[in-house]
Parts: C-alpha cells; structure tokens; sequence
C-alpha cells in the first residue's frame, strides 16, 4: 500500500485515516462510524475522532451522546488527560470516540495542535479515523492535520463531485493518499441513465476506488437507533462498508458490480419490499 | 405537473437516447477543467483561442470541436487538447467538385504531464 507520507509513522503506530467530502452531506459521519465499528469487528482497536467543532455528529450516530464529559479541545487546551476525553463504545470493546465540542467553532484549535493531540493516541489503537467537517477552511485543515492517507466520499452527484475534486486537489498537495468512497448509489437509476456510474465518477475524479455503497434505508433506521448498519446482519450498506473496512486492512476484496445483480435478486427485491 | 411538462419537453427536444447522466459528465468535465486550472470562464476562452490560434498556423481545425480536458491520474495531472483537424488527401480536387467535404479524421492530443496538483489552500 503505498503513501505513507513523510512523517516516519512507525509500524506499531495507528494509521491515521481522514474522512473527507468538501460537500456536506455525503455519509463522512455514516463512513467513519460504519468503517470504525467493522474495523472493530474485525478485532482492530479504533479510535474515531470527531472533528467537526461546533456540528458534532459522531457521537449520536454511535448513540454516545449521553456519555459525553471531555472532548478535543479539551485535550488540546490541556483541560483533561488523553484517556479521559475518550469513550468506549456500547457494542464493541476495540471502538472508542474522541467527540468535538459543541460551543466553540472551528478555530478554537490549530492544525498542530490537533496533531499534537492525536499523537498523543497513536501508540494504543490501530486504526485513528477523523471524521472531517464539510468545506476546505480550517476545520478541513485540521481534521486532515496528522492523516496519511484520505477516503473521499462523494454521492454520484454533480457537485458533490466537484467539491470531491476540489478536495483531491487540496489532499494531493499534502502528499496525503487519496481512496474514493462512493455513497448513495443507485443501480436503478444508474441503469436507466439517469445517474452517474461508478465507472464515470472514477473516470472523472481520477482516483482509486475502495468502495461503493448503495442508497440503502437501514442507515436511516441505523442513525435513528444509534447503532451503526454494520452490527445489521440484513443491511446492504453494512456490508459494503464492511468490504471497505477489510480493503483498509489490505485484504483483496474485488468491488462487486452493483449493476450486475441477478435478475433474481432485483425481482425478489420487489416482492418482498418493505424495508 | 409542471416539472414533468418540461421533462417531457425535453426529451421531445432531445430524444430519450439522451439521458440525464451524460448532461451531468460532460458539465463536470467542463466545470472541473475551469476548477482544476484555476482558471475562470473568460480565462479559459481566452486560453482556448490563443491555442487554437497557433494550431491553426500548421492545421485547418474544426473550431466548434477543438476541447480542452484537465485530466487526474493520482498525483499527476495532464492537459489534453482535442483538436480535430482537415487533412488533404490524394485526388482532393475531383471530390470537392460533387461538394463532399476532405476527411477530417484525425485527433491530434498534445498531452503537457504538469507537476502533481498544487492547488493552494
């Protein structure tokens, strides 16, 4: 796996993974709960990070929002201990979040204080995955600070992928290794012509793919409960997100062609729809 | 009911082999070449006639075909020109005559690999 960028991470030192978009909106929240759970899963210490000062959103999406006490900018402010601001997780012991605060906005913290922080982490997980902001101002820069590497998530939408452009460009000039993350795909649509395919976002951002998941309704239903889709045996996307996670881990797992499915499959679909 | 009017409309006006998806890739396209180079609209008109301009001093071009892309490749990016271009063939003259227009077959891309993207922050 190539890009490990010049910053002489060790071997036995987390991986940090910047989840990234420009666009809002996309599934980053979504991503990085769902890889960081199947991460987990897979028996790998994660530690999720929201960096998303002022709008957090981790937290709920992994029905931790009544745990929290430190976060962040705590950390960076030197107003608690590293271990404090950390919190475990309900359905796994390898998956823990470092939540953002909610009062203060994004400037609050500088880009080397956010490495700082996180430096502080990298010898207890495998796995560090910063859930980014939306946009490419200084929440951007920050969450993108100690990353090696980068998953662009984007939606098969024109300026969900032009802001995903944007961001490649920005990512490229760190030296930061970027994997494309496709969200929301529709294969009805895509067949009909009316949406993007996975091979027209490829051809047009320009990057390697590592992922697609489909509009699946369970992430609805997972956000509603806080429980991320991957811990639902039934949901697509859960599983898609569990394929990325084991790409992650440098397993060779082909990206299955969402519009190949069998005619069985989109028929019993139809039969037996509802939810 | 008026959206689907208009949607109708426009597939009368352009026939439903023309679906929706192709408008959205050759828009990006087009947007992404401006985004990529930095460049705004009217700087990218002017890059364009000035290219056209010199291809024109050794090739006859078919102007409203000639196109720019920006092209990712990871870290690299390339600049590719489309410039379709009338080449005389032997015995030209005898086929003018019945108003058949000269081949215009051949593509000429001229690929410039730039430096990795360095878009500043």
């Amino acid at each position: 796996m190539s890009g490990r960028n010049g910053n002489g991470a060790k071997k036995d030192e987390a991986q940090v993974v910047v989840v990234t978009s420009g666009k809002g909106g996309v599934g980053k929240t979504t991503t990085t709960a769902s890889l960081g759970a199947a991460l987990a899963m897979k028996g790998k210490r994660v530690l999720v990070v929201d960096a998303d000062i002022g709008l957090r959103n981790l937290d709920v999406i992994l029905g931790l929002e009544n745990r929290i006490v430190f976060n962040l900018v705590d950390v960076a402010k030197n107003v608690c201990k590293p271990a404090q601001a950390v919190i475990k997780s309900k359905k796994s012991n390898n998956l823990y979040l470092l939540p953002a605060s909610q009062t203060d906005d994004k400037d609050v913290v500088t880009e080397d204080e956010v490495r700082a922080v996180l430096e502080q982490y990298k010898r207890e997980y495998h796995f560090i995955l910063v859930d980014s902001p939306a946009g490419i101002e200084q929440g951007f820069k920050n969450a993108c600070a100690a990353a090696e590497r980068a998953m662009i998530v984007t939606t098969p939408e024109v300026p969900a992928i032009r802001d995903a452009d944007r961001v490649v460009g920005l990512l490229a000039s760190r030296g930061i290794d970027c994997s494309l993350i496709i969200n929301r795909l529709d294969p009805d649509m895509v067949r009909r012509g009316d949406m993007l395919s996975v091979a027209d976002v490829q051809d047009i951002l320009g990057i390697d793919l590592i992922g697609v998941v489909e509009r699946d309704e369970s992430i609805i239903v997972a956000a509603n409960c806080g429980e991320p889709c991957v811990y639902n045996q039934k949901s697509k996307a859960g599983r898609a997100f569990s394929d990325i996670a084991a790409r992650l881990c440098g397993e060779n797992i082909p990206v299955q062609d969402v519009l190949s499915a069998s005619i069985w499959d989109r028929l019993s679909k139809r039969l037996w729809a509802n939810g | 009911m008026f959206a689907n009017m208009f949607g109708g409309l426009k597939r009368g006006l352009f026939g439903d082999s023309s679906r929706s998806k192709s408008t959205a890739k050759s828009r990006l396209q087009f947007v992404l070449v401006q985004d990529r180079a930095g460049m705004s609209s009217d700087e990218m008109t002017k890059f364009k006639k000035e290219l056209m301009g010199v291809i024109e001093k050794y090739f006859k071009i078919e102007k409203n075909k000639f196109d720019i892309a920006y092209k990712r490749d990871g870290e690299m990016t390339t600049l590719l020109i489309n410039s379709p271009v009338m080449v005389k063939r032997a015995g030209e003259a005898g086929s003018s005559a019945n108003g058949s227009k000269p081949s215009m077959r051949n593509e000429m891309k001229d690929a410039a690999p730039a430096a990795a993207a360095n878009e500043s922050a």
